[in-house]
């Protein structure tokens, strides 16, 4: 690049000292000095490029309008043309490597080594070499090399590489270590739990690579525009240079020539071709920034279009953890209650039955437990410490008369009774998560119409849930299957070219993210049934990241909109111009190659672009 | 066989979109993407092809931008 600098500003020597001199042939052997050293390479190619059949190339075009007005007698012209053709293409080159390295530097989340531990000893080496079961060792400001888990000390975790995440993370004994998170502080030791090809920072790189081969319609627009773009223009060029000047009287064949080498100096779509692919790779990048992965172009593109999300209730809103929120007793000691139900659901593994063991906290005697009974679609009978102990829902109650006090807010209830006297009730919900009521918000926000969710629990559970966050449309009791079927249901109902799209957390949602218009899968990493189904894979388990991808999605469309217009309009403006006559070639040549360059510069701002924290 | 290879000091994103066109008319070839700013390109193609199909997008990719450094990752 500096030498082809230092031939222009040579090349720009002779072209000014040219104006200087009187002599006209001398002043036209400057020109073609100067013509020489800033545009030679480009007619050579052309001249190699005609050999192989490839006459529209963009080296061919230029050689044939700074010649053509070297013929018709405006050399300076022609050599303005050169000058600025290859002024342009080295600015576009550096903005280019420029974004190249802000798209480089973005994935350089790649370790280059790990250290591992063998027979006391550390061994440095590639990722790729580690295996299964083996114990690595992280020193602090070290990158993460492969998915582990610590087995010695305690560190802080900087994650802001994968998940956007500016917080660092606390991890202990028995933490999962994502790959490509930075270990900050402490030193570590932790057991590989999946070789590096399968590894989170391996398949977040793969995806962010391969998301450019699925392209968005505005790229595939872009490159059949460039297609015909091309040759239409030369057709007209021709046209124009031959058909005025024998239809038109006084036409003369210099003038309409002329006008037709500035179709010829646009002819090049490059503004287009590079700019509008940029545009969304540096969407496709910011959003992984931002730990939001978006599998192709065609998916950013999608969701700026979104009319409806729907969402899964437990896992996606909620945080799937289900705790002991109330225990009601009709007696004394609420603490006694909790024991009893302990007690009594101490051989099931149900979620419930796990809950009410983590509130109670002591360790349960299983001597003290006989006689256990399970009663299915109710509850369990079992003697406790020689007292006939009942746990379940209303319908427990009611096989064995007892009368039970009634709660109505979502959320499953125990109730227990101790020898056929009613004792009270315990209350187990799910908790939404913290940010959900604000993604709610900023959605309703930004205008989607239809906030739905959709949940396999009670509808009283459901309900409840969609009252705190605002949403108000909720479908409850659905099987995995129903809830495929929902979504169908919900496509047919949304207008015509607009997007639906589905949050779930992937575990039973797969067939559901397929279907989806676009399917979001949240907290990803854990599920690979989950990325492979997904459109969009949400690196933490925050639903906040729905809104700020849709953001991301319009602005990114915005930008490759923005550059449609301009580098067309600008193209055309010039085309009008000098079908006039009203403007000259060198004006043409750098309207043309700046187009190119603000577009290139306005692209990286899809890439750098934030979506604000919320509100 | 998928085959990813990086094409080293690419400056015109309309010549790839040409290359790209050109190398999936090749004999065997079966797809081809690439892409301009990490500089890559991905062939997959019939095993028994694959060496001369190497060749000849060498000489493709040479003939649009000479300075392109072509090599396997």
């Amino acid at each position: 690049m500096k030498k082809l600098m230092v031939r222009l500003i040579v090349s720009a020597v002779f072209f000014a000292s040219a104006f200087m001199i009187n002599n006209s042939q001398i002043k036209l052997i400057m020109y073609a000095i100067s013509y020489v050293i800033a545009g030679g390479d480009v007619v050579k190619r052309a001249l190699d490029n005609i050999k192989e059949g490839e006459v529209f190339d963009e080296n061919f075009l230029m050689s044939l309008a700074s010649i053509g007005a070297f013929l018709i007698g405006e050399a300076p012209e022609g050599v303005a043309v050169m000058l600025f053709y290859q002024l342009g293409e080295m600015f576009q080159s550096y903005a280019v490597g420029q974004s190249r390295k802000s798209i480089s530097n973005l994935m350089d989340i790649r370790p280059d080594y790990a250290n591992l531990l063998r027979d006391g000893e550390i061994v440095t080496l590639s990722p790729e070499e580690v295996q299964i079961g083996d114990i690595i060792q992280i020193k602090a400001g070290e990158k993460i090399p492969l998915d582990s888990i610590v087995t010695e000390g305690n560190s802080m975790l900087d994650t802001s590489a994968l998940t956007g995440e500016s917080l660092p993370r606390e991890v202990t004994v028995g933490s999962e270590l994502l790959s490509g998170c930075i270990n900050m502080s402490g030193l570590l030791y932790a057991k590989v739990t999946r070789p590096y090809n399968e590894s989170t920072v391996n398949k977040i790189l793969e995806l962010v690579e391969n998301a450019s081969s699925r392209k968005s319609k505005s790229e595939k627009f872009i490159t059949k525009f460039a297609r015909y773009y091309t040759p239409t223009v030369v057709a007209i060029a021709a046209l124009l240079a031959f058909i005025p000047p024998l239809v038109i009287k006084d036409a003369t064949f210099s003038e309409w020539i002329y006008r037709s080498l500035a179709f010829l100096v646009v002819s090049c779509p490059c503004a287009l071709v590079i700019s509008v692919p940029l545009s969304f790779f540096g969407g496709i990048g910011g959003a992984s920034k931002n730990g939001i992965l978006v599998k192709g172009g065609n998916f950013l593109e999608a969701m700026a279009k979104t009319e409806t999300v729907v969402f899964d209730k437990t896992g996606t809103l909620t945080k799937g953890v289900f705790k002991v929120q109330k225990i009601h007793s009709v007696k004394d000691d609420p603490r006694e209650l909790l024991k009893l139900a302990a007690y009594a659901e101490n051989y099931s593994n149900h979620p419930i039955s796990l809950s009410l063991k983590e509130a109670y906290k002591e360790e349960i005697d299983s001597h003290k437990i006989s006689d256990v009974e399970e009663i299915p679609g109710h509850g369990i009978s079992a003697l406790v410490e020689n007292v006939r102990v009942l746990a379940g829902n209303d319908k427990l109650m009611e096989m064995f008369g007892i009368p039970y006090d009634k709660e109505t807010s979502g959320g499953t209830v125990v109730h227990v009774a101790a020898d056929g006297q009613y004792a009270g009730y315990i209350l187990i919900a799910d908790q939404t998560k913290e940010d959900a009521a604000q993604a709610v918000r900023a959605l309703k926000d930004q205008n989607i119409k239809d906030i739905v969710m959709l949940t396999g629990d009670s509808e009283s559970a459901g309900i409840t849930t969609a009252k705190e966050l605002g949403i108000n449309k909720v479908y409850a009791r659905l099987l995995p299957a129903d809830k495929v079927e929902k979504v169908e249901e919900l496509i047919s109902q949304k207008s015509g070219k607009s997007v639906l799209m589905f949050a779930g957390d992937g575990i039973n949602d797969a067939p559901v993210l397929a279907r989806a218009d676009v399917g979001v899968a949240m907290g990803g990493l854990g599920s690979d049934a989950a990325i492979e189904a997904a459109d969009v894979v949400i690196m933490t388990d925050e639903p906040s990241k729905i809104p700020a991808a849709i953001k991301i999605s319009k602005n990114t469309i915005k930008i490759a909109y923005q550059n449609i217009i301009f580098a067309i309009s600008v193209k055309v403006l010039i085309l009008i111009l000098s079908t006039f006559g009203l403007t000259s070639l060198w004006a043409a040549v750098f309207a043309d190659v700046g187009v190119a360059f603000i577009a290139v510069l306005n692209a990286m701002r899809a890439l750098t672009y934030k979506p604000l924290p919320l509100s | 066989m998928k085959k990813t290879y990086r094409l080293k000091g690419l400056d015109c994103a309309n010549c790839l979109e040409k290359m790209e066109r050109k190398i999936s008319k090749l004999k065997g070839v079966k797809n081809v993407t690439s892409n301009f700013f990490t500089e890559k390109m991905v062939i997959e193609a019939d095993d028994v092809f694959m060496a001369e199909i190497e060749e000849e997008a060498a000489k493709i990719i040479k003939k649009h931008e000479p300075q392109v450094v072509f090599e396997e990752v």
